[in-house]
């Protein structure tokens, strides 16, 4: 199979700059590459360096595990025989390192609307030019996920102090798309925690309890199903490991794309309405077409709120259009103010229905006493028992 | 994931293995959702017994926690009348589908054979058992030898 390749050509002896084209076979390895440009510019190969994804690449590197598209540049250099580009690693060490970074990520794509493998690109953060070398190799996820964490030389802008800027596309359809940092390839295919299934895709949050796809978003959908999710900042709300007793948590909503588009939106809103709950001036619409959660303003309050979203007015504390809080014939509220009790933290009225007085709030995660309906304290251990 | 596979695949590994706490693990013939096992506590006042624990899986186990109750009476602060007890690897904020049967019956274990008094569910059995130990253990055992069932031989 061949297919075009475009090149751009610097040449530091010349100053000159030029755009090439080249059809080759996906098989073969830079160094023939290089001979084909030889032949089209009469610059001697052994003077061009080839310059992609941050790094200088080594002859022997294939062409297809480039994983290059039609739209991807690749950089060749014809350096000063003065400033030839310093290469300190060696050539074994090198390749390795070429089909790692090419090919161990996996990422959620939108367009794919799945877990795909995915590819690492760098840019030059300045120009967004693919021309870069970096001087140090990203060691972990921080070193791509932040920005100015690695130091670039860039052959474009040749502007001082300049960084990387890393991102991640979907080896199927070439999208920018996320990197899923909690998915990883099961070299070893170890057994699913959940099914002991053998799957060649797992979830691991960094603790090695490995868990596969199917039950990882089955998981999701049955924690979103009673939203137990936990509110861990600065993650905000989200799962622990499966396995039992580990308390990691992933670290990054992307994941929850795997519930399906519906089940994710139904988690951003539950999830935004649980936050506006606890913050004291957060409240949700009570309108049934609208939902939105926002921020009153604490300023001359008359205890009625108006949606920004739909312009809903309402009361705040029976969420009733025309306030029912001073009636007293609405019979649910008599019967819910009857038999349940108000949580101390949120506010959400909470029915009892058995076991010991000590409350968890499900809505806030406070530990309560329903018995004397202040915070779980020593003394509600030993004397409010009923 | 099928409920039916990991249940499967759970009741041969407790039948199998060996552990002398536990014993006559066995499911419902039509029904692989519903278990009994018989569990066989190791500390007094409850090693004269064995008690029997009704286990129902719900359809879309392992996500979400089995219930589990005693279908045998037994004399405990932490177990109320109907059978009930909390335990915390199996309510709905804890459970982690990672969690086998078999530690959620050596947890009620050590529960049973460790009772937690100041998380009671039966204040009164509490109380007893905290300031008059003695009568908690009388009554107890009486009351083991009058509902448990015989340990197996």
């Amino acid at each position: 199979m061949s297919d075009a390749v475009t090149i751009i050509l610097q040449d530091r002896k010349t100053g000159q700059r030029r755009n090439l084209s080249i059809k080759v076979n996906k098989e073969v390895n830079i160094a023939e590459l290089a001979k084909n440009v030889e032949r089209l510019t009469q610059i001697p190969s052994d003077e061009l360096e080839v310059v992609f994804c941050g790094k200088k690449l080594s002859k022997s590197t294939v062409m297809k595990d480039l994983s290059l598209t039609p739209a991807t540049q690749l950089m060749f250099l014809r350096s000063n025989n003065n400033s030839k580009l310093s290469t300190k690693a060696p050539i074994e060490q090198r390749l390795q390192t070429d089909s790692s970074i090419l090919g161990s990520f996996y990422v959620w794509c939108k367009t794919c609307d799945g877990v795909k493998r995915g590819k690492l690109r760098v840019y030059c953060q300045n120009c967004s030019s693919t021309s870069v070398l970096v001087k140090s190799e990203p060691q972990n996820w921080i070193d791509v996920l932040k920005s100015k964490r690695i130091p670039v030389t860039c052959e474009d802008c040749c502007l001082p102090d300049l960084f990387a800027e890393f991102k991640f596309k979907c080896l199927t359809c070439n999208d920018l798309a996320a990197a899923l940092t909690h998915v990883r390839g099961n070299w070893q295919l170890e057994e699913c925690c959940v099914c002991d299934g053998k799957e060649k895709i797992v979830f691991d949050l960094g603790c090695n309890h490995i868990s596969c796809q199917d039950c990882f978003k089955d998981y999701l959908l049955s924690t979103l199903d009673n939203f137990n999710f936990i509110n861990k900042p600065p993650y905000g709300f989200t799962i622990s490991c499966p396995y039992p007793g580990c308390n990691r948590v992933v670290q990054d909503v992307h994941h929850f794309h795997l519930m399906g588009q519906s089940s994710y939106s139904d988690y951003q809103r539950k999830a935004t309405e649980r936050l506006i709950a606890i913050d004291d001036e957060g409240v949700t619409c009570p309108n049934v077409s609208c939902g939105q959660s926002f921020f009153w303003e604490p300023y001359d309050d008359d205890g009625r709120s108006q949606c920004p979203d739909c312009f809903y007015t309402f009361c705040r504390k029976c969420t009733e259009k025309d306030c029912v809080c001073q009636s007293d014939d609405d019979l649910t509220r008599t019967t819910i103010d009857a038999t349940t009790r108000r949580c101390p933290n949120c506010n959400v009225a909470t029915e009892r229905n058995g076991g010991c007085s000590h409350i968890h709030c499900t809505s806030c995660g406070l530990d309560w006493c329903f018995k004397c309906v202040t915070e779980w304290k020593e003394e509600c251990q030993w004397d409010h028992w009923f | 994931m099928s409920a039916t596979r990991r249940l499967q695949k759970e009741l041969g590994d407790l039948k199998n293995c060996g552990v002398k706490a536990y014993e006559n693990v066995e499911c419902e013939e039509t029904n692989l959702l519903k278990w009994t096992v018989l569990l066989l506590p190791d500390k007094e006042p409850y090693n004269k017994g064995a008690f029997k624990v009704g286990i129902t899986f719900p359809v879309d186990y392992p996500f979400k926690p089995p219930k589990v109750a005693f279908e045998t009476k037994i004399y405990h602060p932490n177990v109320d009348e109907e059978g009930k007890f909390c335990l915390p690897i199996v309510t709905a904020e804890n459970w982690k589908p990672a969690t086998k049967t078999e530690q959620v019956m050596m947890a009620l274990l050590s529960l049973i054979n460790e009772p937690e008094p100041s998380h009671p569910i039966r204040a009164d059995v509490a109380e007893e058992f905290q300031k008059d130990h003695k009568k908690f253990m009388k009554t107890a055992e009486e009351h083991t030898r009058k509902h448990s069932e015989k340990r197996p031989e």
